[in-house]
């Protein structure tokens, strides 16, 4: 509980948490696409 | 001290964690590339997973699968395409199929040159040329090019080591001058264009952005993972491959009467729903395609990079030579003897650096080898298999 009270762990932990998201996030997202239209004429 | 561990902490756990997800991703991966019934995607023609990814044709094509790489004519879905034909009891090889509209040949070298083959793996593959791919001297177009990039597979090639340095900036340059007023591939733009130039601000900035370009590699290349664990898990597990025993006698005349079923309406052997769509235009279309020299595309530079980079790779695709429509370009405009030209320089360009070559251009008036202008049809498919059949067993 005390350990919680500190800023710096508290930060640590939330940034930890905000990058453990954003590789989940990057890793799972689909590729971009680009949508094309294809026609032969 | 406190400080420091504020800041240290989220940084050793995010290393750790992309550590952890990675080797993760990379066993997982692994074990249902094995399992699992990886024909679902090897077959289906356009999948992202291989126009856009390296992992999984990387794995095919060193397990003994036969790639087929091509364009818009793979889409197509006739009982005589190869995904139908193979395996059979001469060549026992699974096939991936490889390209839909717009996938050309620097998008086929970005493919090749990303992959990784294993010692000895050389011939496994076919390039099917498309002489549509010809009929601008600008060869393919920014936009066109753009909807096909992929950045994994950029940072593959330009990072693989069996790749000459030569080929690599023709390759940097063509590809910038591709991606060009792109938003989304500015990273790659960037990188393409600083990577060859060798003054005193490119080397600065290339020194600065490094970090960031190593960043943006190991997030595609992290991506990329993703995308393929999360289509592959979800695949029944693999049954043992039906080996087919094809009489090819048999399958030439269900190739002819399929045709003749859908052609019934045109002299040209275009199918009849397509060939309703062109009936308005005929009179627009009709010698669009005059004066048109083949052999002056910017495709060719592309094309002799393909072939380069191959040879750098030590691999030997099969190139195969498709035919057009000869009935339709001769309305468009086209000569044959303008359109042989194309055929002969394609021909001598690939025999020249050592590959095998099969040249279809013969059989453009053969009927109902094509199904509409420019895309094989029942007897041209059927061919392709017979070719491939023999070439590879």
């Amino acid at each position: 509980m005390n350990i919680l009270n500190d800023k710096y762990i508290k930060f640590a932990i939330i940034c930890s948490i905000a990058i453990i998201l954003a590789i989940l996030i990057i890793t799972f997202e689909p590729f971009a696409e680009i949508p094309f239209v294809y026609n032969q004429f | 001290m406190k400080k420091i561990l504020g800041v240290l902490i989220p940084i050793l756990v995010g290393i750790s964690f992309y550590f952890g997800i990675n080797t993760y991703l990379d066993m997982q991966i692994n074990q249902y590339m094995k399992e699992k019934n990886i024909d679902e995607i090897s077959i289906n023609a356009g999948d992202v997973l291989k126009d856009k990814g390296t992992i999984f044709t990387g794995y095919f094509v060193n397990n003994d699968g036969l790639i087929i790489q091509g364009s818009s004519e793979l889409t197509a879905n006739f009982d005589q395409m190869p995904t139908k034909i193979f395996p059979t009891k001469e060549l026992s090889k699974n096939i991936e199929i490889i390209g839909r509209g717009y996938v050309q040949n620097l998008q086929h070298t970005s493919i090749i040159g990303s992959i990784n083959f294993d010692e000895g793996i050389n011939s496994n593959i076919v390039n099917l040329q498309s002489f549509q791919w010809y009929n601008t001297y600008s060869g393919i177009g920014d936009k066109n090019f753009q909807s096909t990039f992929s950045p994994v597979q950029y940072y593959k090639y330009i990072n693989n080591d069996k790749i000459s340095k030569s080929n690599k900036i023709k390759y940097t340059k063509r590809v910038n001058s591709l991606l060009h007023g792109s938003k989304q591939y500015l990273p790659e733009y960037l990188n393409s264009k600083i990577y060859s130039n060798n003054d005193f601000i490119s080397k600065a900035v290339r020194f600065l952005l490094k970090p960031y370009f190593s960043l943006r590699e190991k997030v595609v290349e992290l991506k990329e993972k993703g995308e393929l664990y999360s289509r592959i898990k979800k695949l029944d597990n693999a049954n043992k491959p039906i080996i087919k025993d094809i009489n090819w006698e048999k399958e030439e005349e269900k190739a002819e009467d399929q045709g003749r079923i859908a052609i019934t309406n045109n002299d040209f052997g275009i199918i009849d729903d397509t060939f309703n769509t062109i009936q308005p235009k005929l009179d627009e279309l009709k010698g669009a395609s005059r004066d048109i020299d083949y052999t002056l595309s910017k495709e060719f530079e592309d094309f002799e990079l393909y072939l380069d980079t191959c040879i750098d790779l030590e691999v030997k695709p099969y190139i195969i030579l498709v035919p057009t429509n000869g009935k339709w370009y001769d309305f468009a405009g086209s000569l044959p003897e303008e359109r042989e030209k194309f055929y002969e320089k394609a021909e001598k360009m690939a025999e020249e650096k050592g590959f095998k070559v099969l040249n279809l251009f013969d059989d453009e008036y053969t009927e109902y080898f094509m199904m509409d202008t420019q895309h094989l049809g029942w007897k041209g498919w059927l061919k392709i298999d017979k070719e491939i059949n023999e070439y590879f067993k």
